[in-house]
């Protein structure tokens, strides 16, 4: 015995698509807004997270200029203490 | 190499090397240093690879990492110092007669050939391992190298002593150094070098020329001073220092105490001068 089960009239499948479209829509707006809410809380709330727009991570090219000219450094010297065991002389 | 109980001298780079302290296996291990950093940045050696970035001036060459790292720390000399310690004035030592190992020159009779400003520190082009010298460039790295070598070489001591590259020194431990021109002084910690117009000199059509070009006009440099010494944190920071002082002429004193550096200067007539940070520290010379 076999049963002959009704065509399903078009129009309620283009209403059941419709349904399903804009629960995909709210679905992905959901996601969408909990994943900014989300950001949001953890850029405030995380010390990881800048709150103000990042710049390069570079000295000020002032402090560069400053290192540059005293990266010569003085020796420290002392009167001598003994008769010299060595001798600086014009190389 | 002649040795004593505590010293051991050598030749290289042109000069007599004197290292104190240190066992045989690290006095092995100095010599073979400054062997190998001889067979890459003479300039006098045609197989070196300073000469074969020379030959290729104009063009891209790869070079050699510890060349790279010599020539970034050059042009970091020559921007420390305004370019007065440049290391594009190798084709004005050419130029003028210092072609070949100081001690084949002899003089000449003939005038040594024009001479013109240096090409410049900045224009040199490193990039990485990829280096490009401007056409016509001699590249001389003797400003840094031996120096730098010297600190390399005292770092291999185990325990205090000296490592002395004709005169240039670095110390660990405190060693009493004799001066230019008498008197002496501690080297408690650092480096001390000596720099002047006297010893590498020749003459060319009957004038003497010596080897501290001016890169402004690559002619030898006019000083007051016959010979500074400075004492640096490592002997390349007093190498460097002495140089740019004789170069900076009058105001080289000065130019040392902003760095807090301390500088002893002979004048032309023999006088002995040193500047504030000197006094402070070694105080006014004995025998002016």
């Amino acid at each position: 015995m076999s049963i002959e089960l009704p065509e399903p009239a078009p129009q309620r499948i283009a209403a059941a698509r419709r349904r399903a479209h804009t629960a995909k829509l709210g679905l992905a707006a959901a996601g969408l807004a909990f994943f900014g809410l989300g950001m949001t809380l953890v850029k405030a709330n995380v010390s990881g997270h800048s709150r103000r727009p990042l710049r390069p991570l570079d000295a000020p090219s002032r402090f560069r200029a400053i290192v540059r000219q005293d990266a010569l450094a003085g020796g420290l010297l002392a009167p001598a203490q003994a008769d010299p065991g060595a001798t600086t002389s014009q190389s | 190499m002649s040795a004593t109980a505590t010293e051991t001298r050598f030749r290289a780079m042109g000069c007599e090397i004197v290292v104190a302290g240190g066992g045989r296996p690290e006095l092995r291990a100095i010599r073979t240093l400054f062997a190998e950093r001889d067979r890459v940045f003479s300039r006098f050696r045609p197989d070196s690879e300073l000469n074969s970035v020379n030959r290729a001036a104009g063009s891209p060459t790869l070079v050699s990492r510890r060349f790279a790292e010599t020539v970034r720390c050059a042009l970091a000399v020559a921007e420390q110092t305004a370019g007065l310690v440049d290391p594009t004035v190798g084709a004005s030592l050419v130029a003028l007669g210092y072609g070949g190992d100081f001690a084949d020159l002899g003089d000449d009779a003939a005038p040594p050939a024009p001479v013109g400003p240096a090409p410049g520190w900045r224009r040199i082009e490193l990039s990485g391992r990829l280096l490009r010298i401007p056409p016509g460039c001699v590249l001389d790295l003797n400003g840094v190298v031996k120096s730098a070598t010297v600190d390399e070489a005292v770092a291999l001591l185990p325990g205090s002593g000296f490592v002395s590259a004709g005169g240039d020194l670095a110390v660990r431990g405190g060693t009493d150094v004799a001066l230019p021109a008498g008197g002496a002084v501690r080297v408690v910690r650092g480096g001390i070098a000596t720099t002047g117009t006297e010893r590498r000199r020749w003459r060319r059509g009957g004038a003497w020329y010596h080897h501290l070009i001016d890169p402004a006009t690559g002619l030898p440099a006019r000083s007051p001073w016959r010979e500074v010494t400075a004492s640096g944190a490592a002997c390349l920071d007093a190498d460097v220092a002495a140089r740019a002082a004789l170069l900076a002429g009058a105001a080289g004193p000065g130019w040392l105490d902003q760095r807090g550096m301390p500088g002893r200067f002979v004048g032309e007539d023999g006088h002995v001068t040193v500047n504030r940070t000197w006094t402070a520290m070694a105080g006014a010379p004995a025998c002016i």
